[in-house]
């Protein structure tokens, strides 16, 4: 029997079926046959077993014990993200077996027929499918999945208003390593840091140096500029109540802003995510909540400079 | 998370649950496997999905979930790169109002419609009937070595079927 014919029987027997390297003809032969098999009448129809299991599993997770921030450190990275670097290492020719990313690192469990190790490698790369998740300290709960295995899945912290602010004002320093910023010295509104969407951080270096953007004659009341300066990027705007800097680093996944002159805000061209001249958050189409933009200290020095508060170049 | 949020949260599930798994089942063929993969799904999306989030959004976001954790699958199972094409009509089941149970018999139908009668026959018995390799050879009057060749070659000429309809309406 071809190790197709062995895999088609497999998934006729309901059994999982046996991996193997296919070449492009088996993959077309596997796929027709799923799709034969899947047609079945009443064989999509899940068991309402493993229905309730995976909801109280995930409840369970939903409420896990906030003691455990193990995740505090990863970003609120959406499977898109994967899912881009997913598709893009897919738009490749077929049929060569993967040496790239790590997410294929579980060869040798990959090679045994046995279901308990197929099953590991199934959990470990649920967890590297999310690159953030690689930063999560290793603490993991067993959970018993509906077929009675143990899996081992890492605990989620269900303080994500907490970890949000952290990683918010964390995901500003792009580009530059040298940025250290120093949670303790949020600006915004007072000296509480409130975790709701309203509250805006500003950017301080620890090492910062006042750094010339354009000479202030040529920023007129209105006027916008933009600026990249020791690894920060921004607009600077002068307003009616004075000058303004805001981050140009979207607030989503790090993607540079735009500036529409006509609507007079700031688009990302990843999500189409909108945000104002102030850094407030306008529009935007993500199941994620997406925090204002920070602020940059901004001055103009008696010189006659427009300078911002950036790492030293 | 606080009650409110994980009653938000055990709403999108029931809510969703279903259409993902059946997303996911047709593209796998094997109930173990579906079930692995729907889990995947939703505990990646607990991670970060608002629940507050409006349905069309919620939808989206699962989808794309389950489009990421299916070429994961691919990779694994048969260690090759999901090709475009694999790609693309995964985006298209991927809209919850589309694949439906008539959907899915229709398209198996109308690739094994083409094969000549003794290789149709032994697909219908074999995949979507539920026949055993011993009930279909004494159904078609041949014996189960002969069962196997044909199914053999009638998977293969199910696979040539599928992508001339592939190519057909691309």
């Amino acid at each position: 029997m071809s190790r197709v014919d062995r895999y088609l029987e497999d998934l006729l027997a309901q059994r999982r079926p046996r991996r193997f390297a296919a070449t492009d003809a088996e993959a077309a032969r596997l796929r027709a046959g799923i799709e034969l098999r899947a047609a079945q009448p009443g064989a999509a129809d899940p068991d309402p077993a493993f229905i309730a299991a995976l909801g109280q599993r995930l409840a369970t997770a939903a409420t896990a014990d906030p003691a455990t921030a193990n995740d505090a450190i990863t970003t609120d990275a959406p499977a898109t993200t994967n899912d881009s670097a997913a598709a893009n290492e897919a738009i490749t020719t077929n049929g060569s077996p993967t040496t790239s990313d790590s997410a294929t690192n579980n060869d040798s469990a990959a090679t045994n027929d046995a279901a308990e190790t197929t099953d590991q490698a199934t959990t470990d790369e649920a967890d590297t499918t999310n690159p953030a998740d690689t930063t999560d300290a290793d603490a993991t709960a067993d959970v018993v999945a509906p077929d009675g295995r143990r899996r081992s899945r890492p605990e989620r912290s269900p303080s994500r208003t907490n970890r949000r602010r952290f990683t918010r004002v964390a995901a500003v320093a792009v580009g530059s390593a040298a940025v250290a910023v120093a949670v303790d010295r949020l600006v915004g509104s007072g000296s509480q840091q409130s975790p709701d969407e309203t509250a805006q951080p500003t950017l301080v270096p620890d090492d910062g140096a006042w750094q010339t953007v354009l000479a202030a004659e040529q920023l007129p009341v209105g006027a916008v500029h933009a600026f990249e300066l020791g690894g920060v990027a921004g607009f600077v705007v002068r307003t009616a109540d004075g000058l303004r800097a805001v981050s140009a680093t979207c607030t989503h996944l790090g993607c540079r802003l735009v500036f529409q002159a006509a609507a007079r805000e700031l688009a990302c061209p990843c999500h189409n995510a909108v945000f104002a001249l102030t850094g407030s958050v306008l529009r935007y189409q993500l199941p994620v909540e997406l925090t204002p933009l920070p602020l940059i200290p901004v001055r103009e020095s008696a010189a006659g400079a427009i300078q911002v508060l950036v790492p030293p170049t | 998370m606080d009650d409110a949020e994980v009653a938000d949260w055990d709403a999108v599930y029931r809510e969703n649950v279903e259409w993902v798994y059946r997303l996911l089942f047709a593209r796998v063929g094997n109930r173990p496997d579906a079930e692995d993969l729907t889990s995947e799904v939703f505990t990646a999306a607990l991670r970060s999905m608002r629940t507050t989030a409006s349905p069309p959004q919620v939808r989206a976001y699962l989808a794309t979930t389950a489009r990421t954790v299916l070429a994961g699958y691919w990779r694994r199972t048969m260690r090759r790169q999901v090709t475009t094409l694999d790609l693309a009509s995964l985006l298209a089941d991927a809209d919850p109002a589309a694949p439906s149970a008539q959907d899915a018999a229709k398209r198996a139908e109308r690739i094994i419609a083409e094969l000549p009668e003794r290789y149709r026959r032994i697909l219908q018995l074999r995949f979507l009937r539920a026949y055993s390799v011993r009930e279909a050879a004494a159904e078609l009057g041949v014996s189960v070595a002969n069962a196997k060749v044909l199914q053999h070659r009638a998977v293969r000429l199910a696979a040539q079927a599928a992508k001339r309809l592939e190519e057909g309406s691309a």
